[in-house]
C-alpha cells in the first residue's frame, strides 16, 4: 500500500510558469482578435462572382486603399455561384452605399490582391448600408480576353507601324536637310540681328547721351527763364500798383473833358451860326419883299 | 540533455488525482521552459536561414510568416517529443492500470500546450528580431496577427492531444513486466520511438485530411 501524501500547491517556480504561459495565451489570444477586428463592432456584406479564383479567406477589404475589413467566408453556393462575405469595420459604413461595387484588386504589379470598394457618395448623409446586404461584384479583365484583344489589334499596329516606319524614311532625311537650311539661315539672321543691334545700340546710346545733354541745357535755361519771368511780373505789378491812380486820375479828366466837350458840342449845335452856314439862302429869302 | 532525462523520483506517490497533477505541474521548471524556448530559437534561425539563403525568399515578411507557420505546425510534435524526454522516466518508472491514467494524460496534454506557448512565444521573437528593421513590439504584434485562430487552436489541441498520447504510450510501456535497469533504459527507448513514430504518422494523417479540409481552402 502506498503512503498518501498532503495535497501540496505547486513550488513557485512551476507557478510562475503557469502564469507566464497563461500570459502569453491572454496575448495570442488579444493579438489575433485585435488582427481579426474581433474587439470593434463591424457590418457584414457579401456579393456574389462566377469565379472564386485569386480569393482568399482573410484578404484585406479597402476602400480608396485603406483597409476597412477583411473577407471572411467564401462559400460556393448550389447554382455554382461563389458567395463572398465581408466584413466592414462600423466607422466606414456610412462610405458604403448601394452604388457601391467590390472588385478584385492587387497592391502593385505582385503584391497582395484585396477587394477593394467603391465608395459611394451619395451614401453620405443617408441611412447606412445594411447587415448583410449584397454589392455588386466587378471582375477583373480576363487575362485570356486581353491577350485575344492584344493579338486581334496586333496586324493593325504592325501595318501602322511598317507605314510610319516608311513614311520616316523618305520623309525624315528631306525634313532633316529643310531643317539644316533653316538653321544655318537662322544663324545667319541671328548673327546680321547682333551687329545691327550692336550698331543700334550704339547709335541710341550717343542719341541719349545728346538728348540728356540738350535736357540738360533746356533745364538750365527754363530755370533762367522762369527766374526773368518772375522778376518781370512782379516789376510788372509794381508798375500797375504805381500808375493805377494816375490812369484813374487820367480817366476821370478824360470824363470830364469829354462831358465838357459834348455840352459845348450841344451848345454850338443849337447856335445861329451853324443854322446860318447850314442854309444861306433862307436869310436873303426873308430879306426880299 | 541530462536534465531532460532525469530519473523519476520513486518516493512514494498518491493515486489522488489532484496531488497527481501537481506533482507534474511542479516539474514545469526553469530547464523545461529553457529547453523549449531554445529548441523554439534554434528551429526557427534554421528555418529562416533555409528560407534565405538555399530557397532564396528575399521578402522579409515572406520569410517571417513562413517561418512562424511552418513552426506552428512543427510545434505539437517537437514539444510533445521533448516533454516525453524529460517526464517519460517518470511515468514509466509507474505501474498503473489504464483506468487510472487519466490524471497523468490531463496533465501531460496541459503542460505539452503550456510549452507550446513558450515554444511559440520564442519563435515569434526569434523571427522578429532575426529579420526586423525597427519596431520590434509591431513586428511581434503583426506576427501574432498573422496566426489564423483557427490553425492556432487547432495547435493547440494537437500539443494536448500529442501530450496524451505520449504519456499513454509511457504508461503503456511501464506495465511491462520486466525491471532493471536496462529494462528502463529500453521502455524509454522504446517509448521514444514509439512516439515519435506515432506523432510523425498523426502530422501526416493531419496535414493530408484535416488541414486541407478545414484551414486549406480559400
Amino acid at each position: 500500500m502506498t503512503p498518501t501524501v498532503p495535497p501540496r500547491r505547486p513550488g513557485p517556480q512551476s507557478l510562475v510558469f503557469l502564469a507566464g504561459a497563461v500570459g502569453l495565451l491572454g496575448l495570442f489570444v488579444v493579438g489575433i482578435a485585435r488582427a481579426g477586428n474581433w474587439l470593434t463592432p463591424s457590418v457584414r456584406l457579401q456579393f456574389r462572382t462566377l469565379d472564386a479564383a485569386g480569393l482568399q479567406t482573410g484578404m484585406a477589404v479597402r476602400i480608396s486603399g485603406y483597409a476597412v475589413g477583411q473577407v471572411r467566408r467564401i462559400l460556393l453556393q448550389p447554382d455554382a455561384q461563389v458567395l463572398v462575405e465581408l466584413e466592414l469595420r462600423d466607422p466606414y459604413r456610412s462610405m458604403v452605399g448601394r452604388r457601391s461595387r467590390a472588385e478584385l484588386a492587387q497592391v502593385g504589379l505582385l503584391g497582395d490582391s484585396y477587394i477593394a470598394i467603391t465608395p459611394d457618395p451619395a451614401a453620405v448623409g443617408q441611412a447606412p448600408i445594411g447587415d448583410g446586404e449584397t454589392l455588386v461584384f466587378t471582375s477583373r479583365p480576363d487575362l485570356d480576353d486581353l491577350l485575344a484583344e492584344v493579338a486581334s489589334s496586333r496586324i493593325p499596329l504592325q501595318r501602322a507601324v511598317s507605314s510610319g516606319l516608311s513614311l520616316a524614311e523618305t520623309r525624315l532625311p528631306r525634313s532633316l536637310d529643310q531643317l539644316d537650311q533653316t538653321l544655318a539661315a537662322s544663324r545667319r539672321l541671328a548673327t546680321r540681328l547682333e551687329s545691327d543691334a550692336q550698331r543700334s545700340s550704339s547709335e541710341l546710346n550717343r542719341t541719349l547721351g545728346a538728348t540728356r545733354q540738350l535736357a540738360q541745357r533746356l533745364e538750365g535755361r527754363a530755370d533762367g527763364t522762369a527766374a526773368d519771368l518772375s522778376a518781370l511780373i512782379r516789376r510788372l505789378e509794381s508798375t500797375e500798383t504805381q500808375t493805377r491812380p494816375l490812369l484813374l486820375q487820367t480817366l476821370r479828366e478824360l470824363t470830364t473833358m469829354a462831358a465838357t466837350t459834348n455840352r459845348l458840342v450841344k451848345t454850338l449845335n443849337e447856335s445861329w451860326l451853324f443854322e446860318l452856314i447850314d442854309r444861306p439862302g433862307d436869310h436873303l429869302k426873308d430879306r426880299r419883299p | 540533455m541530462g536534465a531532460i532525462l532525469t530519473p523519476a523520483p520513486m518516493a512514494a506517490v498518491s493515486d489522488e488525482p489532484i496531488p497527481r497533477l501537481i506533482r507534474r505541474f511542479e516539474r514545469l521548471d526553469g530547464r523545461l521552459v529553457a529547453t523549449v524556448t531554445g529548441t523554439g530559437v534554434v528551429v526557427c534561425l534554421g528555418f529562416i536561414e533555409l528560407l534565405r539563403s538555399p530557397l532564396q525568399q528575399l521578402s522579409r515578411v515572406t520569410v517571417e510568416l513562413l517561418a512562424v507557420r511552418a513552426l506552428l505546425f512543427l510545434g505539437p510534435l517537437l514539444v510533445s517529443l521533448l516533454l516525453l524526454l524529460r517526464d517519460g522516466p517518470l511515468l514509466l518508472g509507474e505501474r498503473r492500470s489504464p483506468g487510472t491514467w487519466g490524471p497523468e494524460l490531463l496533465a501531460s496534454g496541459l503542460l505539452s500546450v503550456v510549452l507550446l506557448l513558450y515554444y511559440m512565444a520564442a519563435v515569434l521573437i526569434t523571427a522578429s528580431l532575426t529579420l526586423n528593421q525597427g519596431d520590434v513590439v509591431a513586428e511581434v504584434g503583426f506576427l501574432i496577427g498573422k496566426l489564423e485562430p483557427a490553425r492556432f487552436a487547432a495547435a493547440l489541441i494537437r500539443t494536448g492531444l500529442y501530450g496524451a498520447i505520449t504519456a499513454a504510450i509511457c504508461l503503456q510501456q511501464a506495465r511491462r513486466a520486466s525491471s532493471g535497469p536496462m529494462a528502463m533504459a529500453s521502455r524509454m527507448s522504446r517509448s521514444f520511438l514509439l512516439g515519435l513514430g506515432l506523432l510523425v504518422c498523426l502530422d501526416l494523417l493531419w496535414t493530408i485530411t484535416v488541414d486541407p479540409l478545414r484551414m486549406g481552402g480559400g
